[in-house]
C-alpha cells in the first residue's frame, strides 16, 4: 500500500513535470526531460504492478 | 583466534555491521529509510513550486533551501547525501539474504554508484572552480542533454523503485526463496 501510494504521488509529480516542461522548456531539452519523466512513470508502474502480482494478501 | 575476540569484543567494526545485518537490520533499514523519505519530500516540494506555483527554477530549493539557501546551492551537500546513499545500500546488503531482495538491492546500489560519480563529477568542478565544456554552472554528464530537475527526479525513481521492491521481497519473501534470513524483518503471513 505504501509503495502504491508513493507511486501514485510520483506519476502526480511526473504529469505535472511533463505539462510544465512542455510549456516551459525549448524543444531539445522538451524532449530529453519528457523521456526521463516517462522512464520514471514506467518504473513507477513496474513497481506497483510487481508488488500486486507477487503479493499474498491486499498490501 | 578472531571468533573468540569478535564474540568477547562485539563493538569491532565487523561486529557492528554483522549486528547491522541481523539483530538491528529492521531498526537499521527504517532509519536509512527516514533519511530516503526526507530527501524525496525535498524534491517533491521541489517540484511542486516549479510546476504548480510557477516558481523560477533557481529559487525554488525544496524546505531547507527555503530556510538554508546557501546549504542548497552548495554541490556539498548533494555529494554528501549521494555518499550516504551508497554507504547505506553497501552496509545494509548482507542482510538480504534471498535471491529476489537482494538483487533488487543491488540493483539500487548500483544505480546509485552511476549517481553518486555524477555528483562526483559536479563536486569536482565545484571544487576547481571550473565547469563542464565552459558550462555556467556545474554540470554532470547526463546533465548535458537533460536539466537538472527533471534529471534528478528520474535518477532518484530510479534508485529508489529497486530499494522498495527489494524492501518488499525482504518483508514478504516468496514461497520460492529458500534461503534462511538473518534478521526478523520479515511479516508473518
Amino acid at each position: 500500500m505504501a509503495i502504491t501510494g508513493f507511486v501514485a504521488l510520483l506519476l502526480i509529480i511526473v504529469t505535472l513535470g511533463w505539462i510544465w516542461t512542455t510549456r516551459h522548456q525549448p524543444p531539445a531539452l522538451r524532449m530529453a526531460s519528457h523521456v526521463v519523466l516517462t522512464i520514471a512513470a514506467l518504473a513507477g508502474v513496474f513497481a506497483v504492478a510487481k508488488v500486486w502480482r507477487d503479493s499474498p494478501r491486499v498490501r | 583466534m578472531h571468533t573468540a575476540t569478535a564474540v568477547t569484543h562485539p563493538v569491532t567494526s565487523s561486529g557492528f555491521f554483522e549486528r547491522l545485518n541481523t539483530d538491528y537490520h529492521e531498526t537499521a533499514l527504517r532509519a536509512f529509510m527516514v533519511v530516503v523519505l526526507a530527501h524525496w519530500v525535498e524534491h517533491l516540494l521541489q517540484g511542486l513550486q516549479i510546476y504548480v506555483l510557477g516558481w523560477p527554477v533557481p529559487e525554488a530549493r525544496g524546505a531547507l533551501g527555503l530556510v538554508f539557501p546557501w546549504l542548497i546551492k552548495s554541490e556539498s551537500l548533494h555529494y554528501g547525501y549521494a555518499v550516504v546513499m551508497l554507504i547505506g545500500l553497501w552496509t545494509l546488503r548482507t542482510g538480504f539474504t534471498g535471491k529476489m531482495d537482494r538483487f533488487w538491492w543491488m540493483t539500487a546500489f548500483w544505480i546509485q554508484f552511476f549517481h553518486h560519480i555524477e555528483h562526483g563529477i559536479l563536486q569536482t568542478q565545484a571544487i576547481l572552480g571550473q565547469n563542464l565544456l565552459g558550462r555556467p554552472v556545474p554540470t554532470s554528464l547526463v546533465q548535458l542533454w537533460v536539466p537538472r530537475v527533471e534529471l534528478h527526479l528520474f535518477y532518484n525513481t530510479i534508485v529508489f523503485i529497486p530499494m522498495a521492491i527489494a524492501m518488499y521481497y525482504h518483508l514478504f519473501p516468496p514461497a520460492s526463496e529458500t534461503t534462511a534470513p538473518r534478521c526478523a524483518c520479515a511479516v508473518e503471513a
